[in-house]
């Protein structure tokens, strides 16, 4: 079987934010790209592929790691989990914005893979930029049958079944290859950690980064930019006194209040 | 103010850094009626005292006792040589075990609370890990401190720069800033205890190289400021050739700063290659050397479900349950899925297994001479009861544990083995102690031991003084 996963990772928190510079001439805001990692969907997407390689070692993974641009160290730290193909696909940062543009652009960069794929994995949101939308486009695009908010997914006989949870109800989903799955996060698709000998390898690993071009075809540009007036909190803050009911009776009094205003 | 613009602060006794060792000072000193004020250059107090596994090495003690474990000071004084490989200063080690179950003793009546479990780990002959929360250890002396009414803290304050009065004379006073701005403390007594080194990568590299990509973990402020500005006064240092990463810790996880240590409950461990390369009943620094010589620094701990359900939650080092849950241990019900987990030749490591039982059932390691699980203490034991697990183990350098030479009073002594008088030291800023190696529990031991005695030293001193400038009045 042939997994493809597409990554795209998000800002690291553990670092400051960068210096934000709009500028209402250009395409798009200038900003020095945050140091990236791995999103929680990001994470649940590639471990559901690594299960599948668990259960049979003929399964290829190949991962697309997309940026504006494309950090190293986040393939460099996809890679150590010893994948069969990791590579980076730049695009440009409106593009990111709009869905249904980087949907048709991951189906033309799958339309040259010469291997068939049976497999398209990705994160129920697509980095910090997507609402959810880009995996049901992508799969319109590669037309694909499509399942969302899969938090496990198994090999069974040639076809593949996709657990998700409603409620209390559990849904497997058969489907034959070829299929496209957005995975949320579960306990069950917890990432593990790497080997040290594949970091180890990683480190050592070069990387082919696609450029894509200016991206002609984005939709959202960037036209005016002004600084948002924050409004600040005013209230102090104190506790309650007295009986509880008079602290309910405030509470609510100050509630009101606020409602009306 | 002075001519420096910087504001005069005058103290009896000065004591630089608010970790275990610092605070033992504090308020030993403070019970002995003696003004302190303590400075800590971080926005908190505790170091890597507070970040530590919460170990300490104590003999004779009432949990000892109570779990049926014959131990004393003798025995105590005999194993911390033993580990130190006989290159520990004996004077220090046996001002550590003279005050060792006093100190017990005493965090004991500060509130201390220790764990009734108790655990064999390196370098002991027998069980004498006495576990305590270390944050709250030290955060119960500081409150104690503030109680007493005789300890002043400032936090958010560094020392920078000892003074002297005059070529060779006395510490008078240091140099300090306080939030940016600068202050000069005139103390009649300082301490140092203002931790080791781990986090200054090019003060490591000086001394230990080997370590360059190891993991370091240990509190921010570990810079080694305070060796620093012992070394200017030409204070001699102790111990630097044996700075060593211990062995247990996880290669890649950031969230679990504690060794494991499923070794020293009969694991073997095993290179990448899946072969064995050490006695691992040795103390954990000696692991840590081992370790560092492996394939990228990374080696796996390898063991069955017996020794596994023989690990303790209650004491950091030995809670390989938590481990599990976490995702940083590797569980499979034969030795060859746990092989491809790890991605170890299977065929290495199931001989490897196998030529280790044998030496079990002989009684005779051959290839690395282990008689025990640690040290002296437990029998070995087979690894044959499925599931089987893997831990993945490189060395981290969580302390320096080198540094300052020092006498039994805990005098900070210059390269002509001088007293350099009025600056004491405590904790992971003095060398000597240890020696070639670690035992558990040693290193948070010595920090409240050293501290306390650092703090009577003080007190006797500033006692003569006083006694002195009545005199001559």
């Amino acid at each position: 079987m042939n997994i493809i996963l597409f990554i795209s990772g998000i800002a690291d928190s553990k670092w400051p934010p960068p210096t934000l510079q709009l500028d209402p001439q250009a395409a798009g805001a200038a900003a020095a790209a945050p140091p990236k990692k791995l999103s929680p969907f990001d994470e649940s997407a590639l471990e559901c592929a690594l299960k599948i390689r668990d259960a049979d070692a003929q399964t290829r993974i190949s991962v697309f790691v997309v940026g504006a641009p494309v950090q190293e160290s986040l393939l460099r730290a996809i890679a150590s989990f010893r994948l069969d193909h990791v590579a980076g696909l730049t695009v440009v940062e409106p593009e990111l914005w709009d869905a249904r543009s980087l949907a048709r652009r991951f189906g033309d960069v799958l339309a040259r893979q010469t291997e068939t794929i049976d497999l398209v994995l990705i994160g129920r949101e697509f980095g910090d930029f997507d609402d959810g939308l880009l995996p049901p486009y992508l799969a319109e695009v590669l037309r694909l049958p499509f399942v969302g908010l899969v938090q496990e997914v198994r090999c069974d006989a040639g076809e593949w079944i996709f657990f998700r949870e409603r409620g209390d109800i559990e849904e497997r989903i058969r489907v034959r290859p070829a299929a496209l799955a957005s995975i949320t996060n579960d306990k069950r698709n917890r990432l593990r950690f790497p080997l040290m000998k594949n970091i180890a390898a990683a480190k050592k690993a070069a990387f082919v980064v696609e450029n894509t071009g200016p991206g002609s075809e984005a939709r959202v540009r960037l036209l005016s930019s002004s600084v948002r007036t924050v409004s600040r909190q005013q209230d102090g803050c104190r506790m309650l006194a007295g009986s509880i009911e008079a602290q309910a009776e405030e509470l609510s009094a100050f509630l009101l209040s606020r409602v009306k205003a | 103010m002075n001519d420096t613009g910087a504001e005069r602060i005058d103290t009896p006794l000065l004591v630089v850094g608010g970790g275990l060792a610092g605070f033992s000072a504090a308020l030993e000193a403070a019970n002995a009626g003696v003004s302190v004020l303590l400075i800590e250059k971080m926005d908190a107090i505790g170091g890597s005292s507070a970040m530590s596994g919460g170990c300490l090495a104590f003999a004779g003690t009432d949990i000892q006792r109570a779990n049926g474990v014959e131990d004393d000071s003798e025995l105590l004084f005999r194993d911390l040589c033993e580990v130190g490989q006989f290159d520990n200063d004996e004077a220090l080690v046996r001002a550590y075990v003279q005050n060792q179950l006093s100190t017990y003793e005493w965090l004991r009546a500060q509130g201390v609370i220790f764990s009734p479990a108790l655990e064999a780990s390196a370098g002991q002959s027998v069980p004498r890990v006495h576990t305590v929360d270390p944050a709250d250890m030290v955060r119960v002396l500081a409150a104690k401190c503030r109680a007493s009414g005789k300890v002043t803290v400032m936090m958010s304050t560094s020392a920078e720069r000892l003074v002297r009065s005059g070529e060779g004379g006395r510490v008078e006073a240091v140099v300090a800033s306080s939030k940016g701005r600068p202050i000069v403390i005139h103390a009649q007594c300082v301490i140092l205890a203002s931790g080791g080194f781990g986090r200054n990568t090019e003060m490591v590299h000086r001394f230990a190289p080997q370590y360059d990509n190891a993991v370091f973990v240990g509190g921010e402020g570990n810079v080694g400021d305070g060796l620093k500005m012992a070394w200017r006064l030409g204070a001699d240092v102790r111990d630097m050739a044996y700075i060593k990463g211990t062995y247990g810790k996880h290669p890649v996880d950031t969230t679990n700063n504690h060794s494991c240590l499923a070794v020293y409950k009969g694991a073997i461990a095993v290179s990448q290659e899946g072969r064995r390369f050490v006695d691992e009943s040795l103390s954990y620094k000696l692991l840590g050397d081992a370790c560092m010589q492996q394939t990228d620094g990374a080696t796996y701990q390898i063991f069955d479900q017996p020794i596994f359900a023989g690990g303790d939650d209650r004491v950091r080092i030995l809670d390989f349950g938590r481990r599990l849950e976490e995702g940083l241990m590797y569980k499979a019900d034969s030795l060859e899925a746990l092989a491809q987990m790890i991605e170890v030749p299977f065929e290495i490591l199931r001989d490897t297994i196998a030529t280790y039982n044998g030496y079990v059932d002989a009684g005779e390691d051959a290839d690395f001479g282990r008689r025990a699980l640690v040290h002296n203490h437990g029998a070995l034991v087979r690894i044959e009861t499925a599931p089987f697990y893997a831990y993945p183990s490189t060395a981290a350098v969580f302390g320096t544990y080198c540094g300052l030479y020092i006498d039994a009073d805990m005098h900070v002594l210059d390269v002509f083995g001088d007293s350099i008088e009025g600056l004491l030291a405590a904790g992971e800023i003095v060398g000597g102690f240890h020696g070639g190696a670690y035992m558990t529990g040693s290193s948070l031991g010595k920090a409240a031991i050293f501290g306390r005695i650092a703090a009577r030293t003080a007190a006797n001193s500033l006692q003569r003084q006083s006694q002195s400038a009545g005199s001559s009045a």
